[in-house]
């Protein structure tokens, strides 16, 4: 057909075929009948009619219920779902878990307090108790202390941590602190309880500043219970932890100097706040403790 | 029905877009030929008909799909092609093997009108002898002299359109046109 195709073509032929092509159309019937042709030309119409008026109903016919809410009602679900994830993250950010941490601690604590107010007795170091322990663990040797009130020989809840550092030392009978031992820390636990509740009394309205100074707290007596594991590692304390010892915050023992003070003894108030001073040197001391 | 200058792809594009006028002008184009081409493959009138009708409706129900791929003609005469064999492999087994046999020996083709029997060369006109011609043809090289001539199809076309090589298509067409030059040269 075209000057480059090499397709085998015989003109003469070719004319000869065609001229007998047209003839045999007109006169042996070589042509489609034309009711053959009416229906195929219908058929083509009807087919392209059908499908106009499919794509007419399928634009015009309502959809479902279901579908026509689906859009909306996801949009609804994700948006009450990221609400209700942003207040969740609000509500535990960490200022609010300390705050429900404190509020959990203080919660027990009017009894200790009653019970303290009713022993009418000083500061009562029932034994110094290991390196770190938990509030709920300080509570039992509290509540111990407390119903113990005026017993100085009686047997400490938990052995104390020996002057020297070495572990499993024997346990020590700690009466008041007073007389304590120098080697031993004068009840740090009892004291820090004592403080606990003084604290009440003074910063029962502060929960969050509570929850975070017992915090604080357990960070010395933490410390201290790995220097029990390696006492010979042990490096200086400067607050007074080199021993072993736990010690109370700074807030709980000026508090305990003040109640010594209140209740007279002044000369065992000179000597906590001299060892206040020496577990806080750089602390700048209020005015009625200078 | 005026003349469509668009090509045949063209109408069938606007025809599948939803243009029924365009299938009536690209109908008009093929419809002589297409029908040609199978009464001479069949060489049944009725059966051609019946064919025929079946082509064009294939051909309506895949507007949907249809993209240009090929030629129009080229896709059209595959449809015909497939239909053909199709119907062979249904009712004609001996018609099938002819298409898969091709019996190469030119002195077994017609001889030319003086070598046949008197009564029959006076009943024979000029289109029965080339149809007669035709009819003799292996099927293969009658589809694609029919193909080259009705559909005006090159080599490539009419490989496409039987699934065949191109240069198996050439060594058919040669065979068919020497055939049924030997056939009729008394007229040519």
């Amino acid at each position: 057909m075209t000057e480059h195709d090499d397709t085998p073509r015989d003109a003469a032929l070719t004319r000869r075929y065609r001229e007998a092509g047209n003839e045999s159309c007109d006169q042996a019937g070589m042509a489609p009948p034309p009711a053959l042709d009416a229906h195929i030309l219908a058929a083509a119409r009807a087919a392209v009619q059908s499908s106009a008026t499919e794509n007419r109903s399928q634009h015009a016919r309502p959809r479902a219920w279901w579908q026509r809410l689906s859009l909306p009602i996801g949009v609804m679900a994700t948006t009450l779902l990221a609400v209700m994830l942003s207040l969740t993250v609000q509500r535990h950010t960490p200022e609010t878990l300390e705050h429900e941490r404190a509020a959990a601690k203080v919660q027990p604590a009017p009894a200790t307090e009653r019970a303290v107010e009713a022993s009418a007795a000083p500061a009562v170091a029932p034994a110094a108790v290991p390196g770190a322990r938990n509030d709920s663990a300080q509570r039992p040797a509290e509540k111990k202390a407390v119903q113990q009130p005026v017993a100085p020989a009686a047997p400490a809840a938990f052995p104390a941590p020996a002057a020297s550092g070495v572990p499993g030392a024997a346990p020590s009978q700690t009466p008041a602190p007073a007389t304590a031992a120098p080697a031993i820390t004068p009840a740090p636990a009892a004291s820090s309880e004592t403080a606990t509740v003084s604290r009440l009394k003074a910063e029962s309205t502060n929960e969050a500043r509570a929850g975070s100074m017992a915090d604080r707290a357990q960070e010395p007596e933490a410390r201290a219970l790995q220097q029990k594991a390696a006492p010979a590692a042990a490096a200086p304390a400067p607050l007074g932890a080199a021993h072993g010892e736990a010690v109370p915050t700074a807030s709980a023992w000026l508090e305990e100097i003040r109640e010594l003070k209140r209740q007279g003894r002044d000369e065992a108030a000179a000597r906590r706040l001299a060892e206040f001073r020496k577990a806080y040197p750089g602390y700048a001391l209020p005015e009625d403790l200078k | 029905m005026g003349e469509d200058l668009r090509t045949d792809e063209g109408l069938m594009l606007a025809y599948r877009d939803g243009d029924a006028a365009a299938f009536e002008a690209l109908y008009a184009r093929h419809r002589t030929r297409l029908y040609r081409y199978l009464a001479h493959q069949c060489g049944d009138a009725r059966l051609a008909e019946e064919l025929y009708q079946d082509i064009w409706l294939r051909v309506i129900n895949a507007r949907a799909d249809y993209e240009v791929s090929a030629k129009f003609s080229t896709w059209l005469y595959r449809i015909a092609h497939h239909r053909l064999i199709d119907h062979y492999r249904r009712h004609a087994r001996e018609k099938l093997r002819e298409w898969e046999t091709e019996d190469e020996s030119i002195e077994d083709y017609p001889a030319p009108a003086s070598a046949t029997p008197p009564a029959e060369v006076e009943r024979l006109q000029l289109q029965d002898r080339i149809a007669s011609a035709l009819a003799e043809l292996p099927a293969a090289q009658r589809e694609a002299f029919l193909m080259a001539e009705e559909g005006g199809m090159t080599l490539e076309e009419i490989a496409n359109a039987t699934g065949t090589g191109r240069e198996t298509v050439k060594s058919r067409l040669r065979y068919a046109l020497g055939k049924l030059r030997h056939s009729l040269k008394d007229l040519l």
